[in-house]
């Protein structure tokens, strides 16, 4: 059953010209606190669910996973150029590696610092952090591909990279594009035949998916 | 005789009392003090201290001074758990600062507020702070309630994780009574 539902998609992915797709959205930006500037959120990697698949994106700052990574940045309406965040306010809470880049250790809400030259805080915003509940995962609408995304209890979307790893047993029957560790991939057909698809995501979603081709 | 006139104005009069506390009054030097952190956003208001702000995050306080007698704030510090932005200060009487207050980990610290008075120079107003847990709720501010004391705003329960949860609302007869932890 999932096997020819899969090979429709094959056929359909054929026709399909993908360059009239949109830019994919890569981060967000939210106003400080104290309205001095304006943080913003960009993807640390293909493994952010929101930075392959602008559907997720809504009209607020996303919300994070816990685990994940994001890089973070700051703008001051003064002016001068974006700058990575220097600060967090609590290292229980959020881990600060170089160029912004923060993991989410615990749920919650968490403060982001940005910070002047001597690194004293200037204006702050608070990340809502939440615990993955489930991982969602979905054949792709008239494509033949896949797209995987963590969500929190209320099923609510998050952001933040995890890891992510597309295998396939034989590539010459269906390529993994754009790459491997994206969370949403498609597959490129090659020869006919069977072969299976696997994920590893976040450390506890493995999946096996059987594809066949057959053109 | 005039000892019996003296036992009169000092302890039975309470006219002679009221002026006695006036000239006291009119003599020492004028305090300062805290009089109420306010979070408008979250619609909460301390007049108790140790100020509460909560573990891990970011809050943007209104602290106000009991005072009528400085001309500006000129500096804001703080010490231990806490950390502080000044946005904002006042440049007159009115004696209050927009801080953004973080709580960098459960505990306590201090605001310092340094204010100056044209006539009697320096003063320093210390804020007692503490950093609670984030789950905490703090006393929801007067104008923020309704009528009958239903509570009019909904306030995210920051860190639980929660919004959108009813908030748990203090004993109005104590206004301190938030846990601590």
């Amino acid at each position: 059953m999932r096997i020819w539902s899969f090979l429709s998609c094959a056929l359909l992915a054929c026709g399909d010209k993908s360059d009239s797709k949109p830019p994919p959205v890569v981060g967000a930006t939210s106003s400080a606190i104290a309205r001095s500037g304006e943080f913003s959120y960009k993807c640390a990697s293909a493994g952010d669910a929101y930075c392959s698949d602008n559907a997720l994106f809504g009209a607020s700052f996303p919300e994070f996973a816990v685990g994940s990574q994001s890089d973070f940045f700051f703008k001051s309406n003064a002016g001068g150029a974006e700058r990575p965040i220097a600060g967090v306010v609590s290292t229980n809470r959020l881990k600060l590696e170089e160029n912004g880049r923060i993991t989410a250790l615990l749920p919650g809400k968490a403060g982001i610092l940005a910070t002047d030259a001597n690194g004293a805080p200037v204006d702050a915003f608070n990340l809502t952090l939440r615990s993955r509940a489930k991982l969602k995962f979905e054949a792709l609408k008239g494509v033949l591909g896949f797209h995987v995304w963590p969500e929190d209890d209320k099923g609510q979307p998050l952001a933040g990279a995890l890891s992510c790893e597309w295998t396939i047993d034989d590539p010459s029957i269906a390529r993994i594009t754009p790459g491997p560790t994206s969370t949403r991939i498609e597959l490129v057909p090659g020869k006919n035949g069977k072969t299976i698809l696997h994920l590893k995501y976040a450390g506890e979603l493995n999946s096996d998916i059987p594809v066949e081709i057959n053109l | 005789m005039s000892t019996d006139r003296l036992v009169f104005v000092g302890h039975r009069s309470p006219i002679g009392f009221g002026v006695l506390l006036f000239a006291l009054c009119a003599c020492s030097d004028p305090s300062i003090g805290f009089r109420r952190a306010v979070a408008e956003e979250r619609c909460e208001e301390q007049r108790t201290l140790p100020v509460k702000v909560r573990e891990g995050i970011a809050e943007s306080l209104r602290i106000e001074l009991d005072t009528n007698k400085i001309d500006r704030i000129e500096r804001i510090e703080a010490s231990g758990n806490v950390g502080v932005i000044t946005t904002r200060v006042s440049r007159n009487i009115s004696g209050w600062a927009d801080l953004v207050v973080l709580g960098k980990a459960l505990g306590s610290g201090t605001i310092t507020i340094t204010t100056i008075d044209n006539d009697d120079g320096t003063r320093l107003v210390s804020v007692p702070v503490q950093v609670v847990a984030p789950e905490v709720t703090l006393d929801i501010a007067e104008e923020c309630r309704a009528p009958d004391a239903g509570v009019t705003v909904e306030r995210d329960a920051a860190g639980a994780g929660d919004a959108g949860v009813s908030p748990n609302i203090p004993d109005a007869s104590a206004p301190d009574a938030a846990p601590s932890k």
